[in-house]
């Protein structure tokens, strides 16, 4: 039974900001993200320790999971992505002084919600490759497709993206 | 662009939330539900077991198969001594079939082969059941005779008693003396008593001129403290 623990306890500790992160850019609220990350840990563990699987790729099955818990939560709320500006203040400290931090916070705000615009699949290797650091590699064996195909997606989301915050910040100035 | 994407690394999860939430997963599931999978997984297994041995083509053959075991073992236990790994079994069989005096004779039996047959691993545990046995029946022959509850005729506690007194006999042939100890002089005691009782039960029954000189010849032999003899006249008188 403890080594059931140790198992889980490595896994929530080197996941659980990254799980929480993805379903937050994909939710866009904390409540949400906090419910939809305490599932999928949940899940986890019943597999670990109840059905007594052992997770060769935490990677992959976290976030398999949290992909359907999300899909799920919209499907059963009937809800889209909302674009929130309620969450800045969510966002950790950096130790910047308050000109810097306002500055940065608008900037991390715009993409956030620019990122919320952007196609599923985009937002999905643009979180893992620039946020989660995963290669290239591993991310074509998440969404089963070729390391080219996922270059020319993560490629595609950056452009994408660009053009979602240039249209917002002119929309705003 | 990159360099702005990776800002979003700031959004955390509260920490007190991150500490809570695991406790609260590893504690409830801890507590409730694996003890009972457990238990269902074992249980599975076992059925799993019981299933393939009771299936009706596997039923007959292995009860056969498990006859036969239990026979083999009582079979070959029977020829077990002190020390043997199966001489349990045997004990546990005495045990539900013979009395007392019975068991402390087989044990003297058991004795007298280790010593003829030279099963020296066997000696020091068959000298100790042996103690063990006669301790036992003296024990249990005292309480019979003082509460007058005896359920076994006499004369098969005095034919069982002279066996194991001539096997005493047998051992110090053999070289080995264990009439001196504590517990086997017990079992001396305990034939004077036998002998009393008798004696005193005989001389207020009518008996036969024949029968009158025997008594005589006991209480002779009482009073010489040869007991295992008086007891074999005893058993003359009774026939």
């Amino acid at each position: 039974m403890c080594s059931v623990v140790e198992q889980f306890s490595q896994i929530y500790d080197q996941y659980i900001e990254k799980i929480y992160r993805y379903v937050y850019l994909k939710v866009n609220s904390q409540e949400i993200a906090e419910d939809i990350t305490s599932k999928v840990f949940t899940k986890t563990w019943e597999a670990i320790n109840n059905k007594g699987e052992k997770v060769e790729n935490p990677s992959a099955f976290l976030y398999k999971i949290a992909q359907n818990s999300v899909f799920d939560y919209y499907r059963q709320k009937g809800k889209k992505a909302v674009i929130s500006t309620d969450s800045i203040a969510e966002l950790a400290d950096s130790g910047k002084t308050i000109e810097d931090r306002a500055v940065l916070a608008f900037d991390v705000e715009v993409v956030k919600n620019a990122m919320q615009k952007l196609k599923k699949d985009y937002q999905d290797v643009l979180i893992w490759y620039y946020l989660d650091d995963m290669p290239v590699e591993q991310i074509a064996q998440l969404i089963d497709k070729k390391e080219g195909a996922v270059r020319v997606m993560l490629h595609r989301g950056i452009k994408d993206l660009k053009d979602i915050c240039n249209k917002s910040q002119n929309l705003t100035s | 662009m990159e360099k702005t994407i990776k800002k979003l690394n700031q959004i955390k999860p509260r920490q007190e939330w991150v500490v809570l939430l695991k406790s609260e997963i590893i504690n409830s599931s801890y507590l409730a539900e694996p003890k009972v999978n457990i238990i269902e997984r074992k249980t599975s297994v076992v059925e799993i077991i019981l299933r393939v041995l009771f299936q009706r083509k596997f039923a007959y053959a292995s009860m056969t198969l498990l006859f036969f075991m239990v026979v083999g073992v009582f079979g070959f236990a029977k020829y077990t001594m002190p020390g043997d790994i199966f001489y349990p079994v045997r004990k546990i069989a005495e045990q539900t079939q013979q009395t007392p005096i019975q068991i402390a004779y087989n044990r003297s039996e058991d004795l007298v082969r280790a010593v003829v047959e030279n099963k020296t691993q066997n000696l020091t545990p068959a000298i100790n059941e042996y103690k063990a046995s006669v301790s036992d029946a003296v024990k249990n022959l005292t309480d019979s005779l003082s509460n007058k509850k005896n359920k076994e005729p006499i004369n098969n506690i005095i034919n069982e008693v002279i066996k194991i007194k001539e096997n005493q006999k047998n051992l110090q042939v053999l070289g080995l003396n264990v009439g001196n100890d504590d517990e086997i002089s017990k079992l001396t005691n305990l034939l004077s008593t036998i002998v009393k009782n008798q004696i005193a039960y005989f001389d207020d029954a009518t008996l036969t001129e024949e029968q009158q000189k025997i008594l005589t010849q006991v209480k002779e032999l009482n009073e010489k403290e040869r007991y295992s003899e008086a007891l074999e006249l005893i058993l003359e008188i009774q026939k």
